[in-house]
């Protein structure tokens, strides 16, 4: 118990620090020297402090998007497990929630963008919602492989009786779990998160009208989403626990920071893929779980 | 008993009267609402407390005919069906009396009310009644009456057309319940529901049959892909109240009849829970991918109660597969998941209806590319059908997420079964669902944001307005039924005990874990919903104070430079929508009209898109047109000549008698 709360304690203050070190791996990558790896955090502080400009055009869903997503992500952060494979609260059947939760999100997220009547957020709402409808699935697939690995339907359950026997199903799953992850949390080749050319973007593009304390919100809910999403790909990936509590979290932690760099590495490497490829690169994912499956039901 | 009888009669007789008055059109509402909503509370009550405290009672007719007597009787599954019906009758009842206003000097609203009343006390008839004759009379007389209800408004030739398919669907669908209740009552030697449960469950060979007459059948009122083609057609060309009232509740009624034959044919076979759970998974995802594609608000909806009796038939199969398997888990939670997603359908399903009515009434289009900023002129319609549009969608914490997580949570029980159909099929029933939900989150927030967000597209949007207090607490009533149901599960759960000993037969020591299971399960749920109501709060009252003493400026929604906007601009539905249709358009098969843009200065660009439904255009138009071109060849029969028809009449008796003397 007091474990889970360390967790979620260090997600709550970590999780920003994920988007500093991808952005210094990039930098680095780029021969540039970067923002400081808490760049996030001076974000942050700087739009709390700033008010904010609303248009004609909004009505409450414009800024109650966000706090949803924010509420719904710190209930998200209770079921997952993190170091140890341990969540603060967990039950059977929390897998299902745990997904219908970011489902909760985006029919928000996108709510709020269209409320402001912009063809550019409408664009990105557009895409945001066409991702998901490959990416949920072939989340669920993933899950119903480990589900169906360690006979247990809870999250934590299930991440905390992984083994390295039979790692090719933990490989498979945990490659279509990354697939996932970064079509989620809008990161290349899905989206761009940097360039401020709205045709390009998903999710930047549709919080282009939030500003001040909102803005905050969203960005340090997409940090959050980052770990969340992150911690499942890490869990499968390094099921290594040692039982005692400092050793695991620094594992975890350090599986967290590869896996920032990894996506640092996969930004520097890779171009966007055109719209149109998307999908195909999130049926790869889909593709992948069900070959675990498959190998998993044999 | 009596009060079901009594609430039955109650409905008739006002909808009667409020027919006598037709000609004050004010009185005939009073009168015609009035019956309906005291008939249903009467109702209503008893079919809770039958509900709760297990109650199952069967009446013996007291008119005995040859084809039995006319019995009456209520059980679990009665009382589970006629709770929404009663629910959905008083909230559409109050919702029309407002919306009928524009129609006072046009229509005859004596006549409206009579069928609204007759098919409200129809529905409610065959779901007691307990003998076969009865119960198709009761379905006839629900059948025809919707039909004067779907073509009330039958100056259009769209609603007539539509009033056509509906009738000439809702017979051929009867036809097959004929020869399934002919063949019923043929093994058993009585028409009685009694007879037939204990004289059909050995008959295995003709189960088959029955199961497969029952699937097409009901399937038709039902909505199943195939038979579901009249749906989109019947739902958009009602008056509003109508359509809820048809799309919540009737055509559960073919839900209904399958689950009571299913009670009667003895244990289910392997491929009955297969075959409907391809039928569910196919009605689901084509019901919610054609959704997707519609541009007019009523169809749209239409097509998404095709997508909700998908997933009802996935439980109902996930839960046959799980009898034959014997895999408890499996069983109780499909039927758990089913059986409430009935009442769930019903409550968001009938909520959305009223909505979309409203905005129609108060914008005068369905055309959802006309409208937008509808919000701001009509928040509670807008709230209430959010509320809608996210139970519909699965979303926690509302009731639709409560009844499809039954249905996953069943599936990923048995996704750890070592043997291979059950794990299939839950995998099959996961993935599909999964992509049911995403699409149906796609489908409503395009409707939603469409509809309510952004800039009016057309001065019609603009000019909207609240509609009147009634429509509304209709509204905020099903709204608020949409919340308390997803949020009372660990209270709700212990209330389908008797009805899944009644549907599944399985034993209660079975039924009680399974009642733990779901409830301590429910209970867990609703810490992290309260978990994110207080985080939700304590942001709310954050931001507040953090924004209060700085100046909050309005400002025109960033252009990219662009400084003169115009509502046009919006992304529309159809955009919104496109690259799903797109990606699946070798199913939808969309008809597209462009003009592309052509020289430097192009003047005129343009798109269209339409989605026609492809059962409609491949199957049966096709289909119709060689059996009217057959027909046809017959025509020289019927010329019109009154002695030649006399002479049909003489020749056909002659034979008989020569017959019948030979």
């Amino acid at each position: 118990m007091k474990f889970a709360l360390l967790n979620i304690i260090l997600a709550l203050i970590a999780a920003p620090l994920l988007s500093g070190i991808i952005n210094r791996v990039k930098a680095m990558f780029a021969g540039r020297k970067g923002q400081p790896l808490f760049q996030l955090y001076y974000d942050l502080h700087k739009l709390l402090k700033k008010s904010a400009v609303f248009s004609p055009a909004t009505t409450f869903f414009f800024w109650a998007g966000p706090l949803t997503g924010f509420a719904v992500l710190a209930g998200a952060l209770l079921i997952v497990p993190q170091a140890q494979g341990k969540a603060f609260i967990q039950f059977p059947g929390d897998i299902i929630l745990f997904i219908y939760l970011f489902g909760l999100m985006r029919f928000f997220t996108v709510v709020s963008a269209m409320d402001t009547g912009s063809s550019f957020e409408g664009m990105g709402a557009s895409r945001e919602i066409q991702f998901a409808v490959f990416a949920e699935p072939a989340l669920f697939l993933g899950l119903v492989t480990l589900a169906r690995k360690t006979a247990n339907l809870s999250l934590s359950g299930i991440y905390s009786s992984f083994s390295w026997h039979d790692s090719t199903v933990l490989i498979l799953v945990s490659a279509a779990f990354f697939i996932i992850f970064l079509a989620e949390n809008s990161r290349l080749p899905v989206d761009d998160p940097n360039t401020h050319l709205e045709l390009t973007m998903i999710h930047e593009v549709m919080v282009l009208d939030h500003s001040g304390p909102d803005l905050a919100v969203i960005f340090y809910s997409a940090s959050l989403k980052l770990w969340i999403l992150g911690s499942l790909v890490i869990g499968a990936i390094m099921p290594i626990y040692t039982g005692k509590i400092i050793f695991d979290e620094l594992i975890f932690l350090s599986g967290m920071a590869v896996l920032s760099i990894v996506v640092g590495i996969v930004e520097s490497c890779m171009a966007r893929l055109k719209l149109l490829k998307v999908p195909q690169f999130l049926i790869v994912g889909f593709a992948l779980a069900i070959i675990a499956l498959i190998l998993q039901i044999m | 008993m009596f009060e079901f009888i009594l609430s039955v009669l109650i409905m008739f007789t006002s909808g009667v009267i409020a027919c006598i008055f037709g000609r004050h059109p004010r009185k005939s509402s009073f009168i015609g609402a009035g019956g309906a909503v005291i008939g249903s509370i009467t109702g209503l009550t008893a079919a809770i407390r039958t509900i709760f405290n297990d109650v199952t009672i069967y009446k013996k007719g007291i008119c005995a005919f040859n084809i039995g007597a006319l019995s009456t009787g209520i059980d679990q599954l009665s009382a589970f069906f006629l709770a929404p019906l009663f629910v959905l009758v008083a909230a559409s009842s109050i919702y029309a009396v407002q919306y009928l206003k524009p129609f006072y000097a046009k229509k005859n609203i004596g006549l409206f009310w009579l069928f609204f009343n007759l098919l409200a006390s129809s529905i409610a008839t065959l779901v007691i009644t307990r003998n076969g004759v009865f119960f198709l009379v009761a379905w006839e007389i629900m059948s025809v009456s919707s039909y004067f209800l779907v073509t009330f408004e039958d100056e259009h030739k769209s609603v007539r057309q539509a009033g056509i398919i509906y009738l000439i669907s809702s017979h051929i669908g009867v036809m097959f319940l004929f020869f399934l209740f002919v063949m019923m009552g043929n093994a058993c030697g009585s028409m009685e529901f009694a007879d037939f449960s204990s004289g059909l469950s050995n008959l295995l060979p003709v189960s088959s049959i029955i199961f497969t007459l029952a699937v097409i059948g009901f399937g038709v009122k039902a909505g199943f892909v195939p038979f579901h083609f009249w749906l989109p057609q019947a739902h958009p060309a009602a008056p509003s109240p109508v359509s809820a009232l048809m799309s919540a509740v009737m055509i559960k009624t073919g839900i209904y009849g399958l689950l009571r034959i299913l009670m009667f044919i003895g244990p289910p076979r392997l491929w009955w829970g297969i075959a409907l759970l391809g039928i569910g998974l196919i009605s689901g995802i084509l019901g919610v991918l054609f959704a997707l594609a519609q541009h007019d608000v009523k169809r749209l909806l239409a097509y998404h109660s095709v997508e909700n009796i998908g997933i009802i038939a996935i439980g109902i199969g996930l839960g046959l597969i799980g009898l034959n398997k014997e895999l408890p888990i499996l069983a109780l939670f499909g039927f758990a998941g089913s059986l409430l997603h009935i009442i769930n359908h019903a409550l968001f399903k009938g909520l959305l209806f009223l909505g979309a009515g409203a905005v129609v009434q108060q914008t005068g289009t369905r055309n959802i590319e006309l409208l937008g900023g509808v919000f701001k002129k009509m928040p509670v319609t807008g709230i209430t059908f959010l509320i809608g549009a996210a139970a519909i969608s699965g979303l926690p914490p509302l009731n639709g997420f409560a009844s499809e997580f039954l249905i996953y949570f069943g599936s990923f029980s048995c996704i750890t079964d070592s043997s291979l159909t059950p794990a299939i099929s839950s995998l099959l029933a996961i993935t599909g669902l999964a992509l049911i939900g995403a699409l149906a989150v796609a489908c409503f927030t395009k409707v939603f944001s469409i509809v309510f967000l952004g800039h009016a597209r057309s001065a019609a949007a603009e000019k909207a307005s609240e509609p009147g207090k009634m429509m509304q607490s209709s509204m905020v009533f099903l709204a608020v039924l949409c919340i308390l149901i997803g949020i009372s599960m660990p209270l709700i759960i212990p209330g389908f005990r008797g009805l899944l000993a009644e549907v599944s037969g399985l034993a209660s020591s079975e039924i009680n874990l399974f009642l733990g299971q779901a409830k301590t399960t429910f209970v867990f749920i609703n810490k992290i919903y309260l978990v994110l109501a207080v985080v939700f709060v304590f942001l709310l009252l954050l931001r507040k104070k953090m924004l209060a003493k700085k100046p909050v400026r309005t400002a025109p929604t960033w252009d990219c430079g662009y400084n003169q906007p115009s509502p046009k601009m919006q992304y529309t539905g159809s955009s919104f929508a496109q690259p799903i249709t797109d990606f699946f358009n070798f199913i939808l098969r969309a008809d597209k009209k462009a003009e592309l843009p052509s020289d430097t200065f192009p003047k005129k660009i343009s798109m269209h898109t339409e989605s026609n439904d492809i059962f409609m255009r491949y199957i049966y138009e096709p289909l119709s047109a060689k059996i009217y071109s057959l027909i046809m060849k017959l025509r020289w029969i019927q010329h019109g000549r009154l002695q030649v028809y006399i002479l049909y009449i003489v020749v056909t008796l002659l034979i008989l008698i020569i017959w019948k003397l030979g």
